[in-house]
């Protein structure tokens, strides 16, 4: 799809007033055309040769129909673009929508890929960029169109060898409005890199003054400043090249299809093949062409830089999802919460596999901690389940039913996952915790919040549940965010529970509390814990250890600590680590 | 227009709303500047081009003057070629018509050019000012900001500078003289009928007055929905994975409806209105032009001569040109207050910006220092960043609220002739201490005069009292002016101390060549700041800090710095490449810099991360490392600091959860690193604090070191260290 059948696309997305707006602007027009003539039988009834009555009647009808038309064409147009406002605001508000559910349509693989910053300025200013072609291009474009076919037919009524003069005036001004406008496209992206980048240097200057004072390194940031700001100079001088030529052009056409006019016109009159009433209304037709040609030629040129921006929305708008739920996807009623991993690989791109052959089973109601160094795989073992990535080999079964056969929002409401990064809503801290379940009561939430050991703090806050978190929850700690997220998380009662290293930023006194609130729960529930923490090893029923995305020890601990080598020197290392603070504990 | 709350410190992209945010600002807004100054100074930028500016303009009113003038040529050709049947002087004057209308073009076109590329170049110097103004700007500025509205003034603000220098400026002068010559030449064709015409002015007054009126409103609506659609929808960007995790999609994208929907509302409302006013311009134009006719016709018909002058047809069609064109220039010049006021406020901020104080200049004469041990000594060092000397003293103050102290209790418990014994004494005091520069043997000389327990009084408590109470403006005259100023020099630190206050008071501190310093205390005891002090980040307000024997403040701050390898809290990356990052303290890269580079990152294993990735040392690294982890980027920026050698190194550990695995690998490094160097750790982790040296425990309530020692000693005092060790992994509870 091109970005000119796109606006089409969502222009017709109000039909009736596009089309009402269509005919209305016609009927405008038509008007328009109509009263110059009478303007022109209005400097008629100046001609001497007639008597002074039918002079003063002729004047005075013409004056009337002058009046009239104008305000039909008044009328009209503003019908017109009453119409045209519901349109081209329309159009934006569904390119939007468009736009946020193929973002919510999209996979977490998407969000890998694409980054945030760029994501966001594709919906909010790319969008933005458009909006003058969708509103200027719809109401000026028709009428501009209309008015220049309108003026032709004029021409055409009156005289065709100046009809034939218009026909080259017109095709001569918009063959170099387009050519202004190709020239100009290259410009135009080109100012608008620069002008990123230029940016961008400024930024990286201001957030990081520190590190560019500590390097001394003033001189080098300036250069690079100075590289942009003259990319972004010469670009615009080029831009102001090309634009400056729009209004001589227009100048020069309608300076020569006036001269033709009274030449030939004059010369008309002269041997008295044409009446002066006429060539008044062709000198009006001539000075009301200015406006549309001119208007035309800004719209290719809003139209180009429209363009690039709505290519980049397109790729969003046009990016397929890539999980999706199947045909004869089966919705979950109740869940036992068997997990069965069976034979697993999972690479984020086809050349590099994360994981490789993973298999393990945790039966309902047990816990799973995984043991495992960064990069080891253990945070892309459990995104999995939710089905959040889609196995590249093997197949996870949940009740011994593959996951790809659920419904995925069903799937999605019966795994409750607390993730390493926390992200919370700009919303009340109530609305956050009942996050996934809408219809929570205050009990609930309160219940989840205690049990994440958080309860006491919110009460501690003076709008309690109804305190806003900032946006990224920027004004709680990092370990309220984690205790937050878990409420999240429980509040949903999910079957299957997962918990990646979430309770890393909470101090060690309140994880025990949380820990011990947590073990009533995750007796009815599958618990999969990704963790550092020897006590939390120590409560699993099974312990998995995950190396380079191998499985390489998989049991439970009394089993591993004899039969495992790497188990037993994470074992004690983590112990000695963690013994080392809790002996300090002890001493105070 | 200026964003009152504090932003954090994030990459904020100006976005196209905000560009547009100025365009119907409304009403006068508050500058800092006088206009005259700040006209003063855009025309500062102009003056290398006087000659080309002045020929453009020259061109510009030859075009204006012409296009003025094309009608009335236009009549002529009418009424002296076309009517009287002359073929010859109609082909005649087409001729020179045609010629004129090519003159405008090409003048039009030469002096739109010309006009354009000075406004780009001018503006292109702003931003290099700009620039170069913030890269010597003293860190304080940047503390006191968001970042977001520095870009935008460097950004924005400046475009829409540009649009004043390159168009607007230019269009407004030219649409004045368009407007007085049309109104000329039209009195000359025919002043009855130009006195009809002027009808126009009042009619076109009320249409942009009421569009202004009106439409201001409907944009700010406009304006405030579009910002709600924008966070929504970056909110659900942002927050994709959590929503998708709980299935909420259907909520999220309601949400985001409503939002969007109002945004549709207020649009449809802006272009409904304008639907109803454009148009408006048309009617009245051809109405008008009948009227004229009309007019025109009944004196012609009925031969009816005023003033003496008949109407000719070249004359009514040249009419009709002439108020067809007319609302142009107008509406150029109805839109002058606004692009006026969004230009003089534009240009405020970016005059204010150019005029803040930089950073202090390096010493004339600097020291140099030539073989550098590392130690490193504070001596009785006071610093508070409100008494920082890089910040617009009397603008900060001003923005101080009015002390609470002086209430009327306590005035009315306090005689005013105890007030002028204290006035006395002060004075006394103060005379004295310049005689003697010392404070010895005041007390006793005042002693007799004044009751036993006020002599006991130090000067300085007696002028924190004074300073205190509300003094009635009566005695407040009879203080000697000497002592007037004292009091005031005192009320304003006061409220200096009220508003943040001194982050180190008296803080002295030795720190042997080779030897490690831990410092620890809870948030707001300075722990940062003293590394900020050192690097001469800030300038202390008091005592000194020295490095060798040789006070910070006597080398330059480069040389000062290149002795400095400093890891900050927060890692900041450059979009760049991994290798352009590590390197990025060299100009010039030699093989045995690279050779180097390889060799700390392996010593710090960073070298096997890099290995894994793609591109290793040649990957992109996005916006401040985005797509790297925080530990890796904390990585980077020591692997960063510690390529240039440095004498001294500094470590402010991050607070936030760096993953066990990380944690033990920038804990291993930094314990190879500190061999051979003076090394100070901001430690928030016991395993680093224990192998210290020396470790200090800050204050936030004593503003000093409260305890220090090393580990077992300090442990054995069992005071705030060991009760902060307790606290260490406890959360503090909210961070602001």
């Amino acid at each position: 799809m091109n970005s000119a059948r796109m606006i089409f696309k969502y222009w017709l997305k109000s039909k009736k007033y596009f089309l009402l707006q269509f005919i209305f602007l016609l009927l405008s027009t038509i008007f328009y055309i109509l009263a110059p003539i009478f303007i022109g039988r209005m400097v008629g009834a100046l001609d001497p040769s007639q008597t002074i009555s039918t002079n003063l009647n002729k004047l005075l009808i013409s004056f009337f129909f002058v009046v009239l038309f104008a305000l039909l064409t008044y009328f009209f147009n503003r019908a017109a673009r009453l119409r045209g406002a519901e349109v081209s605001s329309s159009a934006i508000y569904y390119l939007r929508k468009d736009i946020n559910n193929a973002i919510s349509r999209q996979s977490f693989s998407y969000f890998d890929k694409t980054e945030t910053g760029q994501l966001i300025s594709r919906t909010t200013s790319d969008v933005e960029e458009t909006q003058q072609i969708f509103g200027m291009g719809l109401t000026l474009g028709l009428q501009s169109t209309l008015q220049i076919g309108g003026i032709f037919i004029g021409f055409l009524l009156f005289s065709i060898e100046l009809m034939y003069f218009l026909i080259i005036a017109i095709v001569s001004s918009l063959i170099l409005s387009y050519y202004i406008a190709k020239k100009l496209k290259p410009i135009f992206l080109e100012t608008r890199d620069s002008f990123g980048d230029l940016t961008n240097t400024i930024q990286e200057n201001i957030v990081g003054a520190e590190v560019v004072r500590m390097f001394s390194t003033q001189n080098k940031e300036y250069q690079k400043f100075l590289k942009n700001n003259e990319r972004f100079y010469n670009a615009s001088v080029d831009s102001v090249k090309y634009n400056s030529l729009y209004m001589p052009t227009i100048y020069i056409v309608i300076g020569f299809m006036t001269t033709f006019t009274f030449i030939i016109g004059g010369i008309s009159i002269i041997e008295g093949m044409m009446k002066l009433d006429t060539l008044i209304t062709l000198i009006a037709y001539n000075a009301a062409l200015g406006f549309p040609l001119m208007m035309l030629g800004q719209i290719m040129l809003v139209y180009i830089q429209a363009d690039a921006a709505l290519t980049r929305v397109r790729e969003v708008l046009e990016s397929a999802p890539e999980i999706k739920d199947l045909p004869d996807a089966i919705p979950i009623t109740s869940l036992n919460g068997d997990i069965e991993v069976d034979n697993v690989s999972f690479g984020y791109t086809s050349g590099k596999r994360i994981l490789k052959d993973i298999s393990f089973k945790v039966p309902s109601g047990k816990i799973l901690a995984i043991l495992g160094t960064t990069g080891s795989g253990k945070s892309t073992i459990i995104n999995l389940i939710p089905r959040f990535y889609e196995v590249s080999d093997g197949s996870i079964r949940i009740d011994q039913k593959n996951i790809r056969k659920y419904l995925l929002k069903d799937l999605r409401r019966n795994v409750g996952i607390v993730s390493q990064e926390t992200f919370l809503f700009d919303k009340s801290i109530a609305d956050n915790i009942a996050y996934g379940k809408k219809d929570a009561t205050l009990d609930e939430i309160i219940e989840a919040a205690k049990t994440a050991d958080l309860h006491n703090f919110i009460t501690s806050l003076p709008k309690g549940y109804d305190t806003r978190v900032g946006e990224r929850g920027t004004r709680l700690s990092g370990g309220q965010k984690q205790r937050l997220s878990i409420a999240r998380a429980l509040i949903i009662k999910p079957k299957i529970l997962i918990l990646d290293d979430s309770t890393s930023s909470v101090d060690v006194e309140t994880e025990y509390r949380i820990q011990k609130a947590l073990s009533k729960i995750m007796k009815k529930t599958t618990s999969i814990i990704i963790t550092q923490r020897i006590s939390t090893i120590r409560e699993a029923d099974y312990i998995l250890i995950l190396d380079r995305g191998r499985v390489v020890g998989f049991g439970t601990h009394d089993e591993l600590i004899k039969s495992n080598v790497l188990y037993k020197q994470i074992y004690e290392t983590l112990y000695q680590k963690q013994t080392n603070r809790t002996n300090y504990e002890e001493e105070s | 227009m200026n964003k009152t709350e504090e932003e954090p410190k994030e990459i904020i992209k100006p976005n196209a709303s905000a560009r547009r945010r100025f365009m119907f600002e409304g009403d006068k807004s508050k500058l800092e500047h006088q206009r005259k100054e700040l006209w003063k100074w855009i025309i500062s930028y102009l003056k290398p081009f006087r000659g080309k500016f002045s020929l453009y303009m020259v061109f510009l009113l030859i075009g204006t003057i012409i296009s003025a003038l094309s009608p009335i040529i236009a009549a002529r050709i009418i009424d002296k070629g076309i009517i009287t049947g002359d073929t010859y002087f109609t082909l005649f004057l087409s001729t020179i018509y045609i010629s004129l209308i090519l003159l405008i073009a090409i003048t039009s076109y030469i002096s739109q050019f010309g006009m354009g590329k000075i406004s780009q170049k001018v503006t292109y110097e702003i931003r290099n000012n700009l620039f170069f103004k913030l890269q010597n700007m003293s860190l304080s500025y940047f503390d006191q900001r968001s970042s977001g509205d520095i870009i935008s003034i460097a950004t924005n603000d400046v475009t829409i500078l540009n649009q004043l220098v390159g168009g607007q400026f230019v269009q407004i002068i030219t649409s004045f003289v368009s407007i007085f010559l049309t109104i000329i030449f039209m009195f000359i064709l025919n002043p009855f009928l130009a006195l009809i015409s002027m009808v126009i002015f009042p009619l076109f007054f009320t249409i942009t007055h009421l569009f202004r009126k009106v439409a201001i409103g409907f944009f700010k609506e406009s304006r405030k929905t579009i910002g709600k659609v924008t966070s929504s929808i970056q909110e659900n960007i942002a927050g994709a994975k959590v929503v998708k995790a709980y299935g909420q999609e259907e909520r999220a994208s309601s949400e985001f409806d409503e939002a969007n929907k109002a945004n549709y509302y207020a649009m449809v409302k802006i272009r409904k209105y304008m639907a109803t006013i454009f148009p408006l311009i048309s009617l009245i134009t051809t109405v008008l032009t009948a009227g004229i006719l009309l007019a025109g016709g009944f004196v012609t018909l009925g031969n009816v001569s005023i003033f003496g002058i008949t109407v000719s047809v070249g004359v009514l069609s040249a009419y009709i040109t002439i108020l067809g064109q007319f609302f142009r220039p107008f509406m150029t010049l109805m839109q002058i207050q606004q692009i006026i006021e969004s230009a003089m406020a534009a240009s405020d901020r970016i005059y204010t910006l150019l005029e803040e104080k930089a950073e202090i200049p390096d010493p004339i004469s600097a020291k140099v220092f030539d073989k550098v041990d590392g130690n490193v000594e504070f001596s009785s060092v006071s610093f508070g960043y409100v008494f920082d000397n890089n910040i617009k003293g009397d603008s900060k103050l001003k923005t101080i609220k009015p002390m609470t102290t002086g209430n009327d209790s306590m005035v009315r418990r306090i005689p005013s002739e105890t007030i002028l014994r204290m006035v006395k004494l002060l004075e006394r005091m103060i005379r004295s201490k310049s005689r003697f520069k010392q404070s010895g043997g005041i007390e006793a000389e005042g002693r007799g005069m004044i009751s036993s327990d006020m002599s006991k009084m130090s000067l300085q408590s007696i002028l924190r009292i004074l300073a205190t109470i509300s003094i009635p403006p009566e005695i407040f005259e009879q203080i000697p002016k000497n002592v007037k100023d004292t009091i005031n020099e005192e009320k304003t630190l006061i409220q200096h101390e009220q508003v943040a206050g001194f982050v180190l008071r008296n803080f002295s501190l030795k720190i042997a060549a080779g030897t490690t310093l831990a410092i620890v205390g809870e948030t707001g005891a300075g722990k940062t700041t003293i590394t900020k002090i050192l690097t001469r980040f800030y300038d202390i307000n008091s005592g000194k800090i020295q490095i060798d024997g040789v006070d910070v403040r006597e080398v330059t701050k480069k040389d000062l710095r290149s002795l400095i390898g400093l890891v900050p809290q927060d890692a900041f990356l450059f979009t760049g490449t991994i290798r352009e990052n590590l390197l990025y303290a060299f100009d010039k890269i030699t093989p045995e810099i690279e050779e180097k580079m390889i060799r700390v990152s392996k010593f710090l294993g960073l070298h096997n991360f890099i290995e894994t990735l793609h591109k290793k040392y040649n990957t992109k690294l996005k916006e401040n490392g985005s797509n790297i982890s925080i530990g890796q980027r904390q990585l980077i920026a020591f692997a960063r600091a510690l390529i240039t050698d440095p004498k001294i190194l500094i470590l402010d550990e991050a607070t936030s959860s760096v993953d066990p695995y990380t944690e033990s690998l920038i804990q291993d490094a930094l314990n190879k690193a500190r061999k051979g160097r003076t090394t100070i750790i901001i430690a928030h982790r016991l395993s680093t604090i224990k192998n210290a040296d020396l470790i200090i425990v800050l204050s936030a309530d004593m503003k000093r070191i409260i305890e220090q020692g090393d580990h077992e000693s300090l442990l054995a005092l069992n005071g705030k260290y060991k009760r902060l060790l307790e606290m260490q992994h406890r959360e503090i509870e909210i961070d602001n």
